[in-house]
């Protein structure tokens, strides 16, 4: 009698100890929220609401991200990707995930549009500066909105004027870059911006 | 009343240094940041039960015009079954704020298995159950203008609309989407 008490409160001991470990990223399901919490009711009543960054029209980022998505699930693997689409402050216009994309593919797509409006680069550019500049692969991962360079995320530029970010997030073995260079070219003889 | 005392200060910690950094240049991040070295090997889940891509772009641009329509710059957001994101689009100039709004809004939804704005009235008339919404920093406030998307009598994604003034009129937006599409969702 005493000794299974004994055993059931080293039980709730490890129990306890387990519960105070930091809790394992876990192999989720559900995955970690894409999605910010919630603003504060100060936040959501703060009037006037900040204007917007300058930014290309929704038709176009949709049509922009709806054609990455394609391009993408038309190679040969037939990837499942996101495409994301953001305005020059990184705040998105057009999220797209294809049919049943990894839901992290979100939130990698959303650093790469930060690490583009940040540094004015093509994440595939700053991947090659991180190759020679440690100072720079410790300033992206000190940022929690970048953390490291990956390729898939391209400036959407008019003239000199960087009016937005298109990023694709999905194919294992280096074709963001190339669906979301399809996804700007469908767009890149009409931009406007908002 | 102590717990919501409790949870409305944990929840106004959560939020405001979000709030402090927010200015038109620096806008508080819609979307979480993206995973470490270490998250990145871990095994990529199966998505959840959804609608179909094409269908939801569909529904977020019929929903968006409808607000438009009416000179509201929204944002639309469906997601599916587990509340991951299949579709986001924001109007032409639509507040920032709207995206993390539409996400509160679907995950009430998601939580509670009826529209936003019916979890709106419920906590308005409950006071435990209000307490319980504030607690929960996925949710903080229950505002209409989400609604389940069903098929069979299951649910299988949100669908949420933030930016117009008042949730009332959020929901006439997203039930334009819906109706976009009704007919074709599996």
């Amino acid at each position: 009698m005493k000794k299974s008490i004994l055993v059931a409160a080293s039980l709730i001991a490890a129990g306890a100890a387990a519960a105070q470990a930091p809790a394992p990223m876990a192999p989720d399901n559900p995955p970690r929220p894409t999605m910010a919490p919630s603003p504060s009711n100060g936040e959501v009543g703060a009037r006037p609401r900040p204007d917007r960054a300058k930014g290309i029209t929704y038709d176009l980022a949709v049509e922009a991200a709806q054609t990455a998505v394609a391009a993408c699930a038309a190679m040969p693997k037939s990837y499942r990707v996101t495409a994301l689409v953001t305005d020059s402050a990184a705040v998105p216009i057009a999220l797209v995930t294809g049919d049943n994309g990894a839901a992290i593919t979100q939130r990698i797509a959303m650093g790469k549009a930060q690490l583009v409006v940040k540094y004015k680069m093509s994440s595939s550019d700053a991947v090659a500066k991180a190759k020679t500049d440690t100072a720079f692969v410790a300033e992206l991962a000190a940022n929690p909105l970048i953390v490291a360079a990956r390729p898939g995320g391209l400036p959407i530029m008019m003239g000199s004027d960087l009016v937005g970010t298109i990023s694709v997030s999905g194919t294992p073995d280096g074709h963001d870059d190339d669906c979301a260079k399809a996804g700007l070219d469908k767009i890149a003889g009409k931009l406007k911006t908002f | 009343m102590r717990n919501i005392l409790l949870a409305a200060t944990a929840v106004l910690c959560f939020a405001a240094p979000a709030f402090a950094q927010m200015s038109p240049a620096n806008p508080a991040p819609t979307i979480v940041g993206p995973p470490t070295a270490d998250e990145l090997k871990l095994p990529r889940p199966a998505r959840a039960r959804g609608i179909p891509t094409a269908l939801a772009v569909e529904a977020a641009t019929a929903a968006n015009a409808t607000c438009i329509g009416n000179t509201y710059k929204t944002t639309a957001l469906i997601t599916d079954s587990a509340g991951v994101p299949i579709v986001m689009i924001s109007n032409d100039g639509a507040a920032a704020i709207t995206q993390r709004i539409a996400m509160t809004k679907a995950q009430a939804v998601l939580k509670y298995k009826m529209t936003s704005g019916e979890v709106a009235a419920k906590a308005a008339a409950d006071p435990a159950f209000a307490a319980e919404v504030k607690a929960n920093p996925m949710i903080d406030t229950a505002r209409q203008g989400a609604v389940p998307i069903m098929a069979g009598g299951e649910l299988i994604g949100v669908f949420a609309v933030s930016g117009a003034p008042g949730g009332d009129k959020d929901e006439v937006c997203t039930k334009a989407g819906l109706a976009k599409i009704a007919d074709r969702i599996k």
